[in-house]
């Protein structure tokens, strides 16, 4: 089985650090962790990442969430790639709206670092159902 | 060999203690501006219980639903600091 390539955006360091070790707990999974949207943006517009799927926060300074998600479909490379957003339980309710945009599905923060790999596979695997 | 999620919890703690200081500051009359007020509450509301401290997640998760249905901030706003301060001193609370 080939690797799944996870790009993971979100601007807070200590959790982009815990679930880059979370992800990887599952070795089949690699990941590159972005800080920003725009810096999300620049790796795949030039080439240099290649996501089979984006993991995506929401509220992030500058570009949100969303935003990047708006972005990533005019890209070439990730036009059809499954973005799923993470975000704290105060958006969750949201759900709605963020499958409406597009996302393959919702992962609620806090999330339980032994487990998120496999919560990303569930949600990948189950399809953006509301 | 020390655990790689230990050291990051450390440092979601140290973060956690300048949160504590502008939540006390606020409470005190030094008002955050509302971006930077939900920003707070927001990322304590989405890192605590990765890092082990879901009562941190729950208090941030209740300041920060009140400031968006402006319901009854303050209150909330006390339980966040209280529940913070007993973490600025020891891990364990």
């Amino acid at each position: 089985m080939s690797d799944l390539k996870v790009l993971y955006v979100d601007d807070e360091p200590d959790i982009r650090e815990v679930a880059t070790i979370s992800l990887e707990l599952d070795p089949a999974i690699k990941v590159r962790a972005a800080e920003s949207g725009p810096q999300a943006l620049e790796w795949v517009a030039s080439g240099d990442c290649r996501p089979d799927v984006v993991l995506l926060d929401v509220m992030m300074p500058g570009m949100d969430g969303p935003s990047v998600l708006k972005a990533l479909r005019l890209l070439e490379p990730t036009r059809e790639t499954p973005v799923v957003f993470i975000t704290a339980r105060a958006q969750s309710h949201e759900r709605h709206r963020f499958l409406d945009l597009g996302a393959a599905g919702v992962i609620t923060k806090p999330f339980d670092p032994m487990t998120l790999a496999t919560e990303l596979r569930a949600v990948m695997a189950a399809g953006p159902v509301a | 060999m020390t655990d790689p999620l230990q050291l990051l919890r450390e440092r979601f703690l140290a973060r956690a203690r300048g949160d504590l200081a502008a939540v006390e500051a606020h409470l005190a009359g030094e008002t955050l501006a509302f971006d930077n007020l939900r920003l707070l509450v927001h990322r304590l509301a989405g890192a605590g219980g990765t890092f082990g401290y879901l009562d941190i997640s729950e208090a941030a998760g209740t300041a920060e639903d009140r400031l968006l249905t402006d319901g009854d901030l303050e209150p909330a706003l006390i339980e966040l600091r209280d529940t913070l301060a007993r973490y600025a001193t020891s891990p364990d609370g």
